[in-house]
């Protein structure tokens, strides 16, 4: 039961993340699925690495959602590839997700200097 | 020495005009077979993906889709990548099918799996009422052929005593 609580909330912290990388990278210019999970992984130093699995839904559910919009280019002599670029609502969510993002950082750190301020005072 | 010279200029020419143009056609024919043996392997690697994800034929199109343009670039970038390498970099059909789903919105899930439910008692349906009207035509084929023909018995004897 707690291993899958844990699963659980950890798929659903991975879910908000990546729908935050996205729109954040797409938030400076419009990029295309590979380019956006090799800037990830290079910014990140490899930390962070979005399964293509996990990053096209997400991509999908925002263009569904009208925070993005796809468009299929041409490149070279026959081939096709879909960049994707951020719409204004795309920024907003963007927004919000960064607030929610920042109040969870805030919170969760203010908590671990209260846990080593104890932890320092014991000794 | 000096009759030796100019045959030795002349093998290392043969040699490096050998190595140039049927070294180039053989290495040519290589990368072609190499390239081939590629693709049938990512043809087999995007259908066991095909076969294991369970969501709507239209987003597991557009899904495919996208990875194999994906693939196509990282293979651009990494010249030499064979099957293994991709599988060890994207994940195995399974991995990725199981990344996919668990990406999906529980919503879309749920619409899947009820589509999936109707669609299942849909053919259940279509088999037991295929089978009904089998049964019952063969049976009353029989029945009727059987009546038809004592009456064909009984007027032919009756005609014969007449």
């Amino acid at each position: 039961m707690k291993s899958s609580l844990d699963k659980a909330m950890r798929d659903n912290f991975k879910k908000g993340s990546v729908e935050m990388l996205i729109l954040a990278l797409l938030s400076i210019e419009e990029m295309y699925g590979y380019q956006l999970s090799k800037i990830i992984a290079e910014q990140s130093s490899e930390m962070i690495l979005i399964p293509e699995g996990s990053m096209y839904p997400t991509l999908y559910k925002l263009v569904e959602m009208g925070h993005l919009k796809t468009e299929k280019r041409l490149v070279g002599k026959r081939k096709e590839r879909s960049y994707y670029m951020i719409q204004s609502s795309g920024r907003e969510r963007l927004y919000d997700l960064e607030r929610e993002y920042y109040n969870v950082h805030s919170g969760v750190k203010s908590i671990l200097k209260y846990v080593e301020s104890n932890t320092g005072d014991e000794k | 020495m000096i009759t030796d010279y100019p045959e030795s200029i002349s093998h290392i020419s043969l040699a490096y005009i050998f190595n140039r143009f049927v070294g180039r056609i053989m290495r040519k024919c290589g990368e072609e077979l190499w390239m081939r043996k590629l693709e049938d392997d990512l043809r087999n690697y995007y259908s066991d993906i095909k076969k294991i994800l369970n969501c709507k034929a239209k987003i597991k199109v557009k899904f495919i889709n996208d990875l194999s343009e994906h693939i196509d670039i990282y293979v651009q970038d990494h010249p030499n990548a064979m099957i293994e390498e991709i599988t060890t970099d994207f994940g195995t059909p399974e991995e990725i099918a199981e990344g996919f789903l668990l990406s999906m919105d529980d919503k879309d899930k749920q619409e899947y799996w009820t589509r999936h439910r109707i669609f299942r008692r849909f053919v259940i349906s279509c088999i037991v009422i295929t089978v009904i009207a089998i049964i019952g035509v063969y049976i009353f084929n029989y029945l009727y052929v059987k009546e038809s023909t004592a009456t064909i018995i009984y007027k032919t004897t009756i005609e014969s005593e007449e």
